[in-house]
C-alpha cells in the first residue's frame, strides 16, 4: 500500500528543486465570502448564484474568492478578489436595473468560471398553456415569462440562433406546414413555397439554410442557398431523413436518417460531402442539437423500456452516453451557447415540464411548474 | 628452510608495522569504538530517535546512521543542549542547515506528501467547467523558507487557461503556510517545482 501510495505520489529530485505532482482537483463548488454595504440586495443575488450549484457560501477555511458590494448612491461598485492574489475586478451596476441581481450574478459567474451570460439568457418553448402549442420565453429561473406568437395553431420544429437573433419554427396549418421565422421582434414567412417543410437551421452566417422537404413524398434534408434563392437535396438517400442542424462554425450538419432502418442520428461533413454515423446505442434516435464550442452533440433516444432519454456524444473520444434516466420520458435537448448545460422537456412529474441539467446529468434544476404542457425549449444566451 | 625467502618478509613486515607506528603517533587524539565510528556520533544518533517523526521512512537504524554520517559540527549538540541553550530537534537542524546535505534526503519524500496532500486539499473547481479546464497543466515555482513559510509563487508554465493557472496559485495560497522543513532538507529555503 506503501509502495502504491509513493508511486502514486510522484517525487523527484534535481539538484535544490523538488517536483511535486497534483493529480487533478476535487470537482466541487466555489468557496465565496460576499458581504454588501446594503443587505437587502444580498438574499437575491444568493438565490441565484447558489441556483448554479457552482458555489458554496457556508463553509469553514479559507475562501476561492471575496465578493464586496459597495453603494455610492445610485451604483454599486462590485469587487471580486481572487485569493490567489492575482486577479481583483471591479465592475459598477446601477441599483435601478431591474436585472440588477442578474447582471451583478452573470459577472460574478464570469469572472469566477468563465461563463458568459448565465442569468440573462433565456429560453425560447413552446406551451400549450392557452390551449394551442405557442411560443413563449422565460428566464433561466422560469421567471419573466412573455408570449412571443398568438398564431393560434400548432407550433413544432423550433430552432434559435445563440443569441436569439433569429427563432425559426414550423406552423402546422390546415394540413399542411410553413417554416416561420421570429427576427428582432417580427414574425415572417420563411419558405414560401408550396408543400412540406421543417426544422429550419440557417448556418452561421445567416447564408445558407437547411430544413426538411418532400422529395417523392419522402423526407428529405434540402439546402437553400439564401443569396441565390435555390434549394437541392443536401444528402442523396433513399432513406428518409430530417431534423438537420447546423454545427456551430457551420461546417457540419446533424440530422436523422433511416438508413440503418429506424432513425439513427449522421454527421454530414460539408467539405468532405461525407456522412458519419453518431448513434448506435439504441434504435431510435432523434432531435439532435450542438454545444456551442462544437464537442457535444445531444439527441434523444428511445430506450427498450419504452422511456426517452437525453444522450450526449462527445466527438473528442467519439463515446456516447446516457444523461437522464428512470424518470419516464426526457425530450428535447437544447445547449446553453456558451456553456456545457442542458435544457430539456421532461414528462417525469405528469406533464411535461421544462428542466436544465449538464452534460453529466448530476446537476438537475426544474424550471416550470405549470398545469400545462411545455415542449420544444431553446436556450439562447447574449454574449456579454 | 631458506633464509633468503624469510628475509624480505620480515623487512617488509617491520615497515608495515613502523608506518602504523607513526600514523598512530601523528594523530593521537582520535578514538574509535567497537563499530568503528567518532564515538561523539553514536550519542546523536541516540538523541535524535527522540524528535523524529514516528512514520519518518527508512527504519530508525538506516536513519541515524546515514542521516549523521559526517554532520559538520555535530559534536557541539550534547554540550548545547545540555545546557538547554536548544531543543535538540533545533540543534540538529541548526547543524543540517548550514549546507552539509550529504546523505540527508531521507524524510524529504513523507514531508513533500504531505505538502502535496495540503495543496490537493485546496484544490478545488466546479464541475460546470470539467469539459473545459479537464486535461489542462501548469507548473507553479514555489519558493519556500524553512519554517514553512511560502516566499513566492510564481507561474513557470501556464495552462494557457486563466482559470485553471489562477485556481492552482489559489490551492497553493490556500494550503500555505506548510510544516517547517523536516530534519532531512538542508538550507534556509527551497524551490519547489508544482505540477497541476
Amino acid at each position: 500500500m506503501k509502495a502504491l501510495a509513493f508511486l502514486f505520489f510522484i517525487i523527484t529530485s534535481s539538484g535544490e528543486t523538488w517536483k511535486i505532482v497534483i493529480p487533478e482537483p476535487t470537482w466541487s463548488p466555489l468557496k465565496v465570502k460576499i458581504k454588501s454595504e446594503r443587505r437587502e440586495l444580498l438574499p437575491e443575488l444568493l438565490s441565484l448564484l447558489e441556483f448554479t450549484e457552482f458555489y458554496l457560501f457556508d463553509f469553514e477555511g479559507k475562501s476561492d474568492f471575496e465578493i464586496t458590494i459597495k453603494v455610492e448612491e445610485r451604483e454599486a461598485i462590485i469587487e471580486i478578489e481572487d485569493f490567489s492574489g492575482k486577479k481583483k475586478t471591479s465592475f459598477v451596476c446601477n441599483l435601478n436595473d431591474p436585472s440588477f441581481s442578474e447582471k451583478v450574478a452573470d459577472r460574478i459567474v464570469e469572472e469566477t468560471m468563465g461563463i458568459k451570460g448565465y442569468f440573462t439568457s433565456r429560453l425560447v418553448f413552446v406551451s400549450d398553456v392557452k390551449r394551442n402549442k405557442e411560443l413563449f420565453t422565460m428566464d433561466i429561473k422560469g421567471r419573466k415569462v412573455e408570449q412571443l406568437t398568438e398564431l393560434k395553431k400548432t407550433i413544432l420544429g423550433v430552432r434559435a440562433e445563440a443569441e436569439c437573433k433569429w427563432i425559426s419554427f414550423t406552423l402546422l396549418t390546415g394540413g399542411h406546414s410553413e417554416i416561420y421565422l421570429w427576427k428582432e421582434g417580427k414574425l415572417e414567412r420563411f419558405i414560401t413555397e408550396p408543400g412540406f417543410k421543417t426544422g429550419l437551421s440557417l448556418s452561421p452566417d445567416g447564408l445558407l439554410a437547411v430544413y426538411t422537404g418532400l422529395e417523392n413524398g419522402e423526407p428529405k434534408i434540402f439546402l437553400k442557398d439564401l443569396r441565390s434563392g435555390k434549394s437541392s437535396v443536401l444528402i442523396p438517400s433513399r432513406a428518409p431523413e430530417v431534423s438537420a442542424v447546423f454545427s456551430p462554425d457551420g461546417r457540419k450538419i446533424a440530422y436523422v436518417s433511416e438508413k440503418p432502418g429506424s432513425p439513427a442520428i449522421y454527421v454530414f461533413d460539408m467539405e468532405k460531402k461525407s456522412s458519419e454515423r453518431i448513434s448506435y446505442r439504441s434504435n431510435y434516435c432523434t432531435s439532435p442539437t450542438w454545444s456551442g464550442d462544437g464537442l457535444f452533440l445531444a439527441y434523444t433516444c428511445l430506450d427498450p423500456t419504452g422511456e426517452m432519454n437525453i444522450y450526449i456524444y462527445e466527438f473528442k473520444n467519439k463515446t456516447e452516453r446516457r444523461i437522464t434516466g428512470d424518470a419516464r420520458s426526457n425530450e428535447s435537448p437544447s445547449f446553453y451557447p456558451y456553456g456545457h448545460f442542458l435544457a430539456f422537456t421532461s414528462n417525469r412529474t405528469g406533464n411535461y415540464e421544462i428542466y436544465i441539467t449538464d452534460i453529466w446529468g448530476k446537476f438537475l434544476k426544474k424550471l416550470t411548474n405549470s398545469p400545462s404542457n411545455e415542449y420544444e425549449v431553446v436556450w439562447c444566451g447574449e454574449r456579454q | 628452510m631458506n633464509p633468503y625467502i624469510y628475509i624480505p618478509s620480515i623487512t617488509f613486515s617491520f615497515l608495515l608495522h613502523l608506518l602504523l607506528f607513526m600514523a598512530l603517533s601523528i594523530f593521537p587524539e582520535q578514538k574509535f569504538n567497537s563499530k568503528g565510528y567518532p564515538y561523539a556520533e553514536r550519542v546523536i544518533t541516540v538523541s535524535i530517535f527522540r524528535t523524529l517523526p514516528p512514520s519518518g521512512g527508512g527504519g530508525k537504524g538506516k536513519i541515524g546512521e546515514e542521516v549523521l554520517k559526517g554532520v559538520k559540527g555535530i559534536d557541539e549538540i550534547p554540550a548545547k543542549v545540555e545546557n538547554e541553550e536548544i531543543s535538540f530537534e533545533e540543534a540538529i537542524r541548526g547543524i543540517l542547515g548550514e549546507g552539509n546535505n550529504e546523505g540527508m534526503t531521507s524524510y524529504a519524500p513523507s514531508y513533500f506528501e504531505g505538502i502535496k496532500r495540503n495543496i490537493m486539499k485546496e484544490w478545488n473547481l466546479p464541475e460546470g467547467v470539467k469539459e473545459q479546464l479537464k486535461g489542462l497543466k501548469c507548473v507553479i515555482l514555489l519558493r519556500m523558507r524553512r519554517d514553512g513559510e511560502v516566499l513566492e509563487v510564481k507561474m513557470l508554465k501556464s495552462s494557457g487557461n486563466e482559470l485553471y493557472d489562477l485556481s492552482a496559485i489559489r490551492a497553493i495560497k490556500k494550503a500555505a503556510p506548510f510544516s517547517p522543513f523536516p530534519i532531512g532538507i538542508p538550507g534556509e529555503e527551497i524551490e519547489i517545482e508544482v505540477e497541476f
